[in-house]
């Protein structure tokens, strides 16, 4: 078991890593402050070959030790001893705030070590971890609720002094430090894709894909992105709608442009005018400092390059689309051509095809062109006869308008939206 | 004579029908398999509240923990967005107590040291009307926790080993594109809840009948309302936060949004997909983010508060900080006139309107807020502009 102690007079520590873990200790009881030293410091006699690391039974001055589990170095119980065997009056154990005055795990990161002095008048002011407490055999043991995070570090606290006889003529508490390594791997993240890819957005465009390789960290993410007005050479104030819009894998984040600043004669689009003026080059950047959940920044900065076109305020039409069907009895994609680029997204999750039964044909969908073409690749060959491609009325295209209703609706025009949840357009499979 | 308003709160409501169609609704989603992936336990009942069914017993299984609000009898309600789904809870946290007898400093710190991760963020805060209790909900990285806040500081994971709960998803379950539950309340017939789609540009109310049914799914309206600041119909913008609220024996949402209308919608007689149009009753000045509401009673007057995010960095007009609160006389809410493009506008330049929109000194710097009664709120106050919070316990207005 990969297990470090700490004694008083022997003050060794020892370095036992394990393929995952790194594990130190030393006697923190020798110095004023507890010192935390970095995973993987060679400086410390450790002798990783020794297996003699666990609690020393035999000694009877009080001992600290950090156990981390032998599958999962992330899941540790924290184990401190002391003479004579009934040192701990065990009927107390579940008296949390006894123990912690006794054995206790802290975060390390940025633990300001004053925080652990303490006195009669002023108890321990860091804040312990949350975990249980249990009595064994002579042994106060700690197991945090929660496993400890790879990268961050970790400090145990053992106090006898509040126990009273032979255990409380210490000095000082003992400490013992721990880390998991950082088991990130090697490669960093990196931005699969933006979408949308045309290189031409309408000047009332809405949203765009960011599409990552693995989930990013979250909260406070609009700190790392930043639009450019390439033609003014200015930074564009204030363009993001900050709200958090995950893809349920996280590994896709929905990036608005504010929807007040967008809208023709909203308060936000009045006072500080629209994000985006037609015939204006632009670069959405997103920051390398951002970090995936793992903990791996991007390394490098991510961006797209657009122009501004004209406002678009119609809205997709499917009867316009250019359907090619396929030839029968193969595995060919339906071509389906539209004027303008629609929304990625949406285009999976939106657009279907149906056989003749209605039933929902099982395949796969790619986009491309600036998503101006959606393409369907059926996993069985085509049977011939009638089919129909079924379309989600929320489909929309880069402005927002859907198939439903235009982005913006002028009720003094008084045109109701649609009121089919699903538009169809008919095709057939030659014989 | 003007109508007779009341707003209806967690302990005290009115709530006519949420109507035949979620009694329908929750009979058919009860047929429908568990998507959530909790555990299901052996035994199953109604609860102790009275307002579950199907319960299941033990730890429910958390996905996410976006918001979180009480019902009655120490009824927890969290919306698990990951999951698409609501989750109840029955705390057994009923014994009344005190709520916070200090501030706790540098709390999200505390609460970080405290999971061991300095990658956890407090999203939610709460206080149980039955024990006076304050509960954190928190994201510690990937990972959701609840917390409580004991009357002496004390900062104790949620236990809820023994607890009753009941999980009721969103119509498509983790196929919904609602990924954002923005708000989730209790009314006295029904749970109500908002949220936002990560592709469409659409804003989704879902209703969730009681008793809340384990495995059974939410009814789902899409809301619209109109923009004050122009004759247009605002094309779904979702809601951010709202409050249940009756007027004249008709049940609405009162809700607010981004760059700021607060409008009602009227949710009695409709069917589960139906869309609702809302009203627009009250301009509070572009530029806003709202992010909590509650109501409140004082001198005989009915109070509307909520706490916002200005983002917009070149105006300052709220004090120091980006965060700040407002509340609304609830007389504007119950305007039959003074609605859409003739809604009541706040002023600006003042603190106090004299319509009886103020800006709530206590609120300045909230980022998050949460009543404990008609004489105080929880806030969880942003310190000087710097990554520093404090929770603490305010007197309202």
């Amino acid at each position: 078991m990969a297990v470090a102690a700490v004694s008083q007079n022997a003050f060794r520590s020892r370095i036992l890593r394990g393929a995952l873990a790194c594990l130190l200790c030393l006697a923190g009881c020798q110095t004023e402050t507890p010192r935390v030293e970095s995973p993987g410091a060679e400086s410390l006699d450790a002798d990783p070959t020794q297996d003699d690391a666990t609690l020393d039974d035999a000694s009877s001055n009080p001992q600290l030790a950090i156990e981390p589990n032998a599958e999962n170095p992330a899941q540790v119980t924290v184990v401190a001893s002391a003479a004579p065997r009934d040192w701990f009056p065990g009927e107390r154990i579940e008296d949390v705030a006894y123990c912690r005055q006794i054995l206790a795990l802290y975060l390390a990161n940025n633990l300001d070590p004053s925080d652990l002095e303490d006195s009669l008048e002023k108890p321990v002011a860091a804040t312990p971890m949350l975990g249980t407490y249990h009595w064994r055999e002579g042994r106060l043991e700690f197991q945090p609720r929660f496993g400890l995070v790879p990268g961050q570090r970790y400090l145990a606290r053992f106090d006898p002094r509040a126990l009273g006889g032979e255990s409380a003529s210490i000095e000082r508490p003992l400490t013992a430090t721990y880390a998991v390594a950082d088991s990130t791997p090697d490669a960093a993240p990196h931005v699969e894709a933006i979408y949308p890819s045309a290189q031409r957005l309408p000047a009332n465009h809405l949203k765009f894909y960011l599409v990552f390789d693995r989930p990013m960290q979250r909260g406070d993410v609009f700190r790392h992105f930043r639009l450019f007005d390439l033609t003014e050479d200015r930074e564009v104030p204030g363009p993001f709608r900050l709200t958090e819009l995950w893809s349920r894998d996280e590994r896709r984040l929905t990036l608005w442009f504010h929807p007040g600043r967008q809208k023709d004669g909203v308060n936000l689009n009045v006072e500080f005018g629209p994000i985006l003026e037609a015939g204006h080059r632009y670069r959405l950047e997103i920051s390398g400092d951002w970090k995936s959940a793992d903990g791996q920044a991007l390394g490098s900065d991510c961006e797209k390059t657009f122009a501004a076109g004209a406002v678009d305020r119609v809205q997709p039409d499917p009867a316009t689309w250019e359907i090619t069907p396929p030839a029968r009895a193969s595995t060919s994609p339906l071509v389906c051509r539209f004027r303008e680029s629609l929304d990625w997204a949406l285009l999976h999750s939106e657009m279907h095809v149906e056989d003749a039964s209605g039933a929902v044909i099982a395949g796969d969908v790619q986009t491309s062109d600036g998503e101006t073409c959606w393409r369907f690749t059926p996993r069985q060959p085509w049977s011939p006869g009638k089919h129909r491609l079924a379309v989600g009325v929320v489909l929309e295209d880069l402005a927002g308008n859907s198939i439903e209703r235009p982005f913006e609706r002028d009720i003094a025009a008084e045109s109701s939206p649609t009121s089919s949840m699903i538009v169809y357009r008919d095709f057939e499979i030659a014989e | 004579m003007p109508p007779t308003q009341r707003v209806v709160q967690s302990r005290a409501f009115i709530y006519t029908s949420l109507v035949t169609a979620f009694l329908l609704g929750a009979l058919l989603a009860g047929l429908q398999p568990q998507t959530t992936g909790a555990p299901i336990s052996a035994e199953s009942s109604s609860g102790s509240t009275g307002l579950l069914a199907n319960a299941q017993t033990g730890q429910p299984l958390l996905k996410s923990i976006s918001r979180i609000t009480f019902g009655p009898r120490g009824l927890l309600l969290l919306a698990d967005s990951r999951a698409a789904s609501i989750v109840a809870i029955e705390t057994g946290d009923v014994k009344p107590g005190e709520t916070l007898a200090n501030p706790i400093d540098d709390v999200d710190r505390k609460v970080a040291a405290a999971l061991g991760s300095e990658d956890a963020k407090i999203v939610d805060v709460a206080v149980n009307p039955a024990s006076g209790r304050i509960y954190l909900a928190v994201q510690r990285g990937g990972e959701p926790v609840l917390m409580t806040v004991a009357a002496d500081g004390e900062l104790a994971l949620a236990d809820l080993a023994k607890a009753h709960y009941a999980v009721v998803s969103l119509p498509g379950g983790t196929a919904s594109k609602v990924s954002n539950i923005t708000d989730v309340q209790f009314s006295e017939e029904g749970v109500l809840a908002a949220g936002q789609s990560n592709e469409e540009f659409s804003s989704k109310i879902f209703s969730l009948s009681l008793p809340l049914t384990h495995g059974a799914s939410a009814s789902n309206y899409s809301a619209e309302t109109y923009h004050v600041s122009h004759r247009r119909w605002e094309t779904r913008a979702p809601i951010r936060s709202f409050v249940p609220y009756q007027e004249d024996d008709q049940m609405y949402v009162v809700g607010s949004f981004s760059c700021t209308p607060i409008a009602k919608f009227p949710l009695d007689n409709l069917t589960s997909g139906a869309k609702v149009q809302g009203i627009s009753v009250v301009e509070l000045g572009s530029g806003n983010q709202p992010l909590d509401m509650f109501t409140y009673q004082r001198d005989g007057k009915q109070w509307l508060v909520t706490n916002t995010y200005r983002f917009h960095f070149q105006k300052n007009t709220f004090g120091p900080s980006k965060w700040w609160g407002v509340r609304l006389d609830m007389k504007h809410l119950a305007s039959d006139d003074k609605v859409n493009e003739d809604a009541v506008r706040r002023d600006t330049k003042v603190d106090k309107d004299p319509q009886g929109i103020e800006v709530v000194d206590v609120l300045s710097g909230a980022v998050q807020v949460a009543k404990v009664n008609d004489q105080q709120a929880v806030v969880l106050r942003n310190v000087n502009d710097e990554d520093r919070y404090r929770l603490e316990l305010v007197t309202l207005p």
